[in-house]
């Protein structure tokens, strides 16, 4: 700030010297050339236009960044009120806009969240007493049903988690973290197998990310038979590969499957059935953690989940 | 089980409370029902009793703070019962004191599982003190976060293990210096995954030597102890 207040005092002197010098000549007759005269004051101009012109898009470039940031991140802190008045307005009004969306965002989510909470205690007390049905057939199908109940109870909340929850951030071991989930797969029975040790520590909380990488892992089981998880660093990134062994997504899919609710159709089966929420908690997940996740169809068949995040201390 | 255990319920919703006595009753055990804090207190002067199911949200006391208020007049082991999506409640559910904690809606044999394994646990060990209802355990270059399933190393990075690693691991700590048979290490951690299998204990201990960088060929924490099974050889304490 005081180096460009500087260059300006020193603008504006070079501005009255020219000046000067101009009506030295005019009064005085000849001997100083006009084009010298004429190359400064047009340099001076120049100069000042520029730093001008950079005084007053500095602050939009800002604004543009925290656009970018707030469409990942809307808890981004917000804007300095700074530089002229056009621009403090409008960093203004995008911080009042950023307050109203954060509202909104934290209603939706308290009014799911309050909405999943408060259908606890009657689920339970109905599993409780779906316990006395005699006739086992309808016993079983009245269990099924509650369980499907109890799994939309478990997304919605988690939901709601990922997207409101800021969890403690600790140094995490990649590698035991996707061992310690694929592990439980295994205990499961399910069809698991962790490749290559990355060593990466990332920046995390465990049971977010518990919960992500159990997500994906579940997904490529119930839909692709298997999951064959690896995790290798590139730069400042771990970059952790899920693949299946099942048909893949068509590209209407692809484009769809993070959208809340979504259900692939294929899914809508009693014995998957899933509500819709995984993959969605999953990249809310992922984006806090400043990282990216995505889907493609191999060529060799079968589904690859990406999922990349940044390594601790590189910042 | 010769005499049959006997479990408090103490829920405010007396549905509850009575449908949760039937289903426990109708599996072995003795239940009785209380609907806050000052009747749990009441009914638990009057008999005694080998555990408490205490709902975490009861109407005039908070639950957390009836348990904390439990723990310092009595050794009974407590299961929370608690609403989904409280991950802080649960964590400090177990450090002042609860044993476990199921997340209502809850599947009953879930609840079945729990109450069994923490009484398999408690049982016999009478008024010694539970690590596992405590803080933090040291153990050679490792912290243990009963409450979280990770350990914490030397350097702050944090480790997370798998149910079967944290259930071994659990049960090492909380016999220190003492051989556990297979068997033993088998009954100890068999917890609440019904229908899990069982790894073999020998990979079970394997994989958790890995996880704490303990050499198998040498190990230093956990010991192979020939035709006996195993014992977790480094000292073990409980920052104050």
């Amino acid at each position: 700030m005081t180096v460009r207040v500087f260059v300006i005092l020193v603008l504006g002197i070079l501005f009255a010297i020219a000046g000067t010098l101009h009506a030295t000549a005019i009064f005085h007759g000849p001997p100083f050339r006009p084009t010298l005269q004429l190359s400064v004051l047009g340099i001076c101009t120049l100069s000042l236009a520029f730093i001008t012109a950079r005084m007053v898009t500095r602050p939009l470039r800002g604004l543009a960044g925290a656009a970018t940031r707030l469409g990942r991140d809307i808890d981004a802190a917000p804007l300095p009120v700074t530089g002229p008045t056009e621009v403090k307005d409008a960093s203004m009004a995008f911080n009042a806009m950023q307050r109203r969306i954060r509202a909104n965002v934290s209603e939706r989510t308290g009014m799911l969240a309050a909405i999943t909470h408060d259908l606890q205690t009657p689920v339970t007390r109905l599993r409780l007493r779906v316990e006395k049905v005699e006739d086992d057939d309808l016993r079983a199908r009245l269990i099924g049903d509650l369980a499907s109940m109890s799994d939309m109870i478990r997304d919605g909340l988690e939901w709601a988690r990922s997207i409101d929850v800021a969890e403690p951030f600790g140094r995490l071991d990649l590698d035991a973290l996707l061992d310690s989930v694929c592990s439980d797969a295994q205990d499961a029975g399910h069809d698991v197998v962790l490749r290559e040790e990355s060593a990466a520590i990332v920046l995390g909380s465990v049971s977010a990310l518990r919960r992500c990488f159990t997500n994906v892992i579940d997904n490529a089981v119930a839909y692709g038979g298997r999951a064959d998880v690896s995790c290798v660093v590139d730069g400042a990134r771990a970059i952790v590969r899920v693949r299946d062994s099942g048909p893949g997504l068509s590209d209407h899919q692809l484009g769809s499957v993070f959208d809340p609710f979504y259900r692939v159709e294929a899914s809508r089966s009693r014995a998957t059935g899933g509500t819709g929420l995984g993959l969605t908690i999953t990249r809310n997940i992922v984006v806090r953690h400043g990282g990216t996740v995505s889907l493609r169809n191999r060529a060799e068949g079968g589904l690859e989940v990406t999922l990349d995040l940044p390594l601790a201390g590189a910042e | 089980m010769t005499v049959p255990s006997r479990i408090l319920v103490v829920d405010d919703d007396a549905d509850i409370r009575t449908l949760l006595g039937e289903y426990l009753r109708r599996h072995g055990f003795q239940a009785e029902g209380a609907c806050d804090g000052a009747s749990m207190r009441e009914r638990l002067h009057r008999a005694e009793f080998d555990l408490v199911v205490l709902d975490l949200t009861l109407p005039l006391e908070d639950g957390l703070d009836v348990c904390r208020d439990l723990r310092t007049r009595s050794d009974v082991p407590v299961i929370m019962l608690t609403a989904r999506g409280a991950p802080i409640d649960r964590s400090v559910g177990l450090e002042i004191g609860a044993d476990d904690y199921v997340a209502k809606p809850f599947e009953p044999r879930e609840l079945l599982a729990r109450i069994r394994a923490v009484l398999r646990r408690t049982t016999g060990k009478a008024s010694a003190v539970r690590p596992e209802a405590t803080r933090h355990i040291r153990f050679a270059a490792w912290t243990f976060d009963p409450t979280a399933r990770h350990i914490v190393n030397a350097a702050g990075v944090i480790v997370a293990l798998s149910g079967s690693e944290f259930r071994l691991l659990r049960a090492f700590l909380e016999h220190p210096r003492q051989v556990l048979s297979r068997d033993r290490l088998l009954a100890l951690t068999s917890g609440s995954d019904v229908d899990a299998f069982d790894r073999s204990i020998d990979l079970q201990v394997s994989r958790l030597r890995q996880k704490l960088r303990d050499d198998a060929k040498a190990p230093l924490l956990i010991k192979t102890i020939r035709s006996e099974g195993y014992m977790l050889a480094c000292h073990v304490t409980e920052p104050a």
